[in-house]
């Protein structure tokens, strides 16, 4: 095999008489075994560490953790693998010829897959830390010898100790892992394939500013990452609404309201959203939005805890990127609609990977909302609590 | 290399082959990965009861801890060269203090501050009274004693010993002043530094009577140091103490109960030097109920924090109580239940009784000089005086304590009445046994066995590193008697259990009954027969046991204990009765109480140095009320329970490959349930005994027991933790209270 010139995107010949060059496709029979293999693995070891080092809140029934946890941090691997392979196919093209680069490619996969295992890793050490913190603030031994800083200095020592044992071993697991996959898969890694259904890549002009694909009529990037937000803005939004039917209806009432609203203007901006609709999706944004810089501030001036400002937690912190994210795309797309060029075109050079790498990465966003907006998914601490002492005698 | 390449470029043949074989080896190796897997790893898994999905991650995170976070070194202790040699301490009874002295002694009447019923008498402190004074409840004005908390020293062997090291080999020692004595030198122990209660180990020993109080006065002299000893670097830091008279129906003033003194009485974690504190023990059963006596209790130190490394220096005392109520179990074996014992009553005012032998086990280890001292409490500047981190060759053959030990703390001697390895002679006849683990950790499975060969050094069979602990074995022992169970924690069983072997738990009691006369074949038995009280449970960290009869028996660990020499024959009235003493009746609808039940789990939870232990994910607290784990009727109660009622608490292990000896303080309590099994009529396999009542629940690795409680008499505050004394001292405590 000769190595493909750098950077370029031809497809050899496949002898089945389609010698046009071919737009590369993302591989996702290579990436999603590659990422979902490290990311349970992975997974397994951050859950192992944290029953070694990490707070006592989370590390109950590790299994279904990890199950849960490595569920829903996929797409952050997914993102990974494909940065890696997108990597590669700059690099090599889109047919890994030789070993270097066949080895280069397993190894930047396992790199990246280690990436997002650390990120993940330093991620739960923090929250693992903060609510250890939490818990020597109420110890007993603050009123002995013993200092809550000398405490806090041993648990931040031991957290730091296992992120470095953790960073080692998730590297040297996805390197295993890596070549495991590729071994069970008889030796393929594939950084692209060819794109099927299509005799070729086709761009004709749309009413919006990027560019549609082919027959089929794909869906311009923007208005794809948009929708994908809105799901998961959707999702987020659903998935809180248990949490607030206890202490505040309206709350729940309104949440419910939104993701629908969220769904709906997804749906539409998958479709040819008009003006008003990128209008309705520009307003589904930035409601939620000033609510929640609201009430994260100064407090809502109504409701149970009216005035007394809320804690960001990782859900709504997701919530408001997609939202940002959301709205920032419906204004882009609206001044191109105002632009009134209709038939004029910025032609968008995303690849399929650049597209898979923009939309999982919303998806990855919006799972990791979701996660944090489930009660105990990703560790929550405990404010329920012990009372004082009340018989005497 | 790719998809592409694969089905276009490549001869298929060979493609398909190396394909195939780079696959087949792929999953060739994970199966055979995932069979050893199951070979290896699963009955040690098995064993832990962490075979199952969250058992493995729980062996992972233990191993990951042991092999990166958590690396401790404990030394090896000298090997006592000449065991079976010192005479088995059996403690006389504590005289009372008279109410009048005669000269030689002060009456307690003419004490500055005399015991007593009124505001300020119940400790030196002056803020308190005895919640209940037995005039109230019928009985008469207590007896009297006085305990004082001295700094001594101890001797565990006169014999002398060789040192050794992990592999068993001779290796140097040192002495006080740090001179080294080469390799192969036999040396003779120093006595090593105890906080004694009067200054033994054990402490005194006082027989009780039912319907006879006692107010025992503890006084602290832990300051004085008359001998001029080094106090090491354990033992509570500012020789504070806290008794608790396990487990007595008892007052929360009186029963030591480290989170009361917090905020009553000297409000601080235990009592200081030169202070003293009045526990008033009622002796008198829960409710007033006849079958809620008990029959042997010990008294230990509780300060918070300072809990075992207090114990392990010493303060440790014994409290068997009798029943002279229809004679039924006053120690005279002519009467009642005619259990073994001869009673004999003291000018004094004590009594004691023959042929009726408290065991006190205990397990230590001594320092070797050359392991580093080293654990949180160095880095919280406890003890200054050591330098620690730092290795103490000054202290070469006394006692060695790591206070936060991450694999719980055993040690390597086994002592008995605080003597290791010693000999007793007994009587052809029956004798009662009360066994008390005041260890720290260690768990013991006892068996009666005799040997031809005797007992060899572990060292000289070849053993290294954990298989060294005990340090002897007899391999040729086998089993020659049997134990009649005839009491637990709670006092005396409905009837009598035959039991080849009994479990030992921490702070757990069990009576048993043995017949020196003859042997289980009925061969009877001759003078000078030799008989081995043997430990079959081989523990070789403070987390569980790696072999014991109920999971792998290990047939070459046999590690005699005492050895006990048949001697001449003797009278014996006593008799093995068929009942004994009824359960206290369960509700017959104690199922229904199933929902609304407590629920506490106990838990390993790593954070800032020494917060590592757990219930229901928080430290002991010690001015709070613990909350119930969310229970099936949705509700997550408070530990609070109405004076006079009875609930179902269900105490959960929380895994992790630990075992956990969960004592509750105030009532004796009845288990009903055992892994979701109801056990009321019929204990389960491995715990024979829970048809009976305990103060400590012995909770295997992953199991969870429901058990029945009253809550009678007094009000307040109490605790429930785990007796595993480092796990205690390491916030696995919680506070419940009684309410009016």
């Amino acid at each position: 095999m000769t190595a493909a010139p750098a950077g370029t995107a031809h497809w050899s010949s496949s002898g089945t008489g389609a010698s046009a060059p071919a737009r590369p496709a993302v591989p996702w029979l290579t990436v999603i075994p590659l990422a979902a293999m490290m990311a349970y693995a992975d997974g397994f070891w951050i859950v192992s560490l944290r029953g070694a080092v990490g707070a006592i809140e989370r590390t109950q029934e590790p299994f279904a953790s990890w199950l849960r946890e490595s569920t829903v941090l996929l797409p952050a691997f997914v993102l990974a693998v494909i940065a890696a392979v997108t990597l590669a196919l700059r690099w090599f093209g889109p047919v890994l010829a030789g070993k270097k680069a066949f080895l280069t490619t397993a190894l930047l996969v396992a790199a990246a897959g280690t990436v997002a295992g650390t990120v993940i890793l330093a991620a739960s050490e923090a929250w693992d830390y903060a609510l250890q913190h939490d818990l020597m603030g109420s110890l007993h031994h603050a009123s002995s010898v013993q200092s809550v800083e000398q405490l806090d200095q041993a648990s931040l020592g031991l957290q730091l100790a296992a992120f470095g044992y953790g960073v080692g071993l998730l590297l040297l697991t996805n390197l295993v892992v890596t070549g495991w996959t590729v071994a069970i898969r008889g030796g393929r890694l594939d950084v692209s394939r060819r794109q099927k259904g299509r005799r070729k890549d086709v761009l004709r002009p749309g009413w919006t500013s990027g560019w549609v694909r082919g027959r089929t009529g794909a869906t311009d990037l923007r208005q794809t990452i948009a929708a994908v937000a809105l799901f998961g803005c959707a999702a987020i939004h659903l998935a809180v609404i248990p949490d607030h039917v206890n202490h505040w209806v309206v709350a729940s009432v309104f949440f419910l309201a939104l993701a629908l609203a969220e769904v709906a203007g997804g749906v539409l901006l998958l479709g040819r959203p008009g003006l008003n609709v990128l209008v309705a999706v520009g307003v589904t944004s930035v409601v939620p939005l000033v609510l929640w810089v609201w009430s994260r501030t100064s407090g809502l001036p109504f409701g149970p805890n009216s005035n007394v400002a809320e804690p960001a937690g990782l859900a709504d912190v997701a919530a408001c990127l997609l939202e940002l994210g959301t709205l920032v795309t419906a204004v882009v797309l609206l001044r191109a609609r105002r632009g009134g060029t209709g038939g004029t075109e910025r032609h968008t050079a995303a690849s399929a990977h650049l597209r898979a790498l923009a939309v999982v990465g919303v998806m990855a966003l919006g799972s990791l909302g979701v996660a944090g907006a489930v009660p105990g998914w990703l560790g929550d601490l405990d404010t329920s609590g012990n009372s004082n002492h009340s018989a005497t005698h | 290399m790719s998809e592409e390449s694969a089905t276009t470029n490549e001869v298929p043949t060979n493609t398909v082959s190396r394909r195939n074989i780079l696959r087949l080896s792929a999953a060739g190796g994970a199966g055979a990965a995932l069979v050893a897997a199951q070979g290896w790893a699963g009955p040690l898994l098995a064993q832990k009861g962490l075979l199952s999905p969250d058992g493995a991650f729980a062996a992972s995170s233990t191993a990951l801890g042991d092999l990166l976070f958590y690396i401790e070194a404990f030394p090896t202790s000298p090997l006592i060269l000449e065991p079976f040699k010192d005479q088995l301490p059996v403690p006389k009874a504590l005289a009372p203090t008279p109410a009048v002295g005669d000269g030689s002694i002060k009456g307690y009447t003419e004490w500055n501050d005399p015991p007593g019923p009124g505001q300020g008498q119940q400790s030196s402190f002056k803020n308190e009274r005895h919640q209940i004074w037995p005039n109230t409840i019928g009985s008469p004005d207590p007896l009297v004693y006085k305990i004082d908390l001295l700094l001594r020293q101890h001797a565990f062997t006169t014999s002398q010993v060789l040192p050794i090291d992990a592999n068993g080999r001779p290796t140097i020692s040192f002495d006080e002043k740090q001179k080294t004595y080469p390799a192969g030198t036999k040396r003779t122990l120093p006595l090593s530094t105890i906080y004694g209660f009067n200054g033994t180990f054990p402490g005194p020993m006082i027989n009780a009577e039912y319907g006879k109080p006692a107010l025992v006065r503890f006084e602290n002299h832990l300051d004085e140091n008359p001998l001029n000893l080094d106090r090491q670097d354990f033992g509570s830091p500012d020789w504070s103490f806290l008794t608790h008279l396990h487990n007595g129906h008892t007052a929360p003033e009186s029963d030591g109960n480290p989170h009361y003194t917090m905020v009553s009485g000297p409000k601080y974690e235990g009592y200081m030097p030169q202070t003293f504190c009045d526990n008033l023990y009622l002796n008198w059963p829960a409710g007033n109920d006849d079958r809620e006596k008990q029959s042997f209790f010990w008294f230990h130190d509780h300060r918070m924090d300072h809990t075992g490394s207090n114990v392990y220096k010493g303060m440790v005392g014994l409290y068997p109580i009798y029943d002279p109520k229809g004679g039924m179990d006053m120690g005279d074996e002519r009467r009642g239940l005619r259990l073994p014992g001869v009673r004999k009553d003291n000018p004094d005012g004590s009594f004691d009784v023959d042929y009726d032998i408290p065991l006190a086990f205990y397990d230590c280890r001594l320092d070797d000089g050359v392991t580093m001292h080293k654990d949180i409490h160095d880095v919280q500047k406890e003890f200054p005086a050591a330098k620690n981190p730092a290795k103490h060759p000054e202290w070469w053959g006394k006692t060695f304590y790591k206070h936060f030990p991450n694999h719980g703390f055993v040690g390597d001697i086994f002592t008995v009445n605080g003597t290791a390895n010693p000999v007793m002679e007994v009587k052809r006849r029956k004798y009662r046994f009360r066994f008390l683990d005041a260890s720290i950790a260690r768990i013991y499975e006892f068996k009666l066995m005799s040997s031809t060969k005797g007992p060899k050094s572990a060292a000289s069979l070849g053993y290294k590193g954990d298989e060294l602990e005990g340090q002897y074995r007899i391999p040729d022992a086998q089993q020659c008697m049997q134990f009649t169970q005839i009491a637990s924690d709670g006092g005396l069983l409905p009837f009598p259990i035959k039991r080849d072997s009994f479990e030992l738990w921490p702070a757990k009691r069990r009576e048993v009954v043995v017949d020196f006369s003859r042997y289980q074949d009925g061969t009877p038995t001759t003078k000078g027969d030799v008989i081995y009280l043997t430990n079959v449970m081989k523990m070789p960290n403070g987390r569980m046991w790696s072999n014991s009869s109920r999971f792998s028996p290990d047939p070459n660990y046999k590690v005699p204990m005492i050895k006990i020499v048949i001697g001449d024959d003797a009278p014996d009235d006593s008799q093995i009765p068929v009942k004994m003493r009824d359960l206290p009746p369960l509700p017959s609808n104690w199922q229904t109480m199933l929902d609304n039940r407590l629920i506490f789990e106990v838990e390993r939870g790593a954070g800032g140095g020494e917060t590592e232990w757990l219930i229901n994910g928080k430290p002991f607290t010690p001015n709070t009320v613990a909350t119930s784990l969310k229970n099936r009727a949705g509700r997550s109660p408070l530990a609070q329970q109405k004076k006079g009622s009875y609930n179902l608490w269900e105490i959960r292990n929380g895994g992790g490959g630990w075992v956990h000896p969960f004592h509750l303080h105030m009532e004796e309590h009845r288990t009903v349930m055992r892994n979701n099994r109801d056990v009321t009529r019929g204990g389960d396999k491995g715990h024979p005994d829970d048809v009976s009542r305990e103060d400590l629940v012995a909770l295997d690795p992953g199991e969870s027991v429901i058990i029945y409680r009253g809550f009678r008499d007094f009000v307040g505050p109490y605790v429930a933790h785990c007796h595993n004394l480092a796990h205690e001292d390491h916030a696995m405590m919680f506070g419940w209270e009684i309410t009016p």
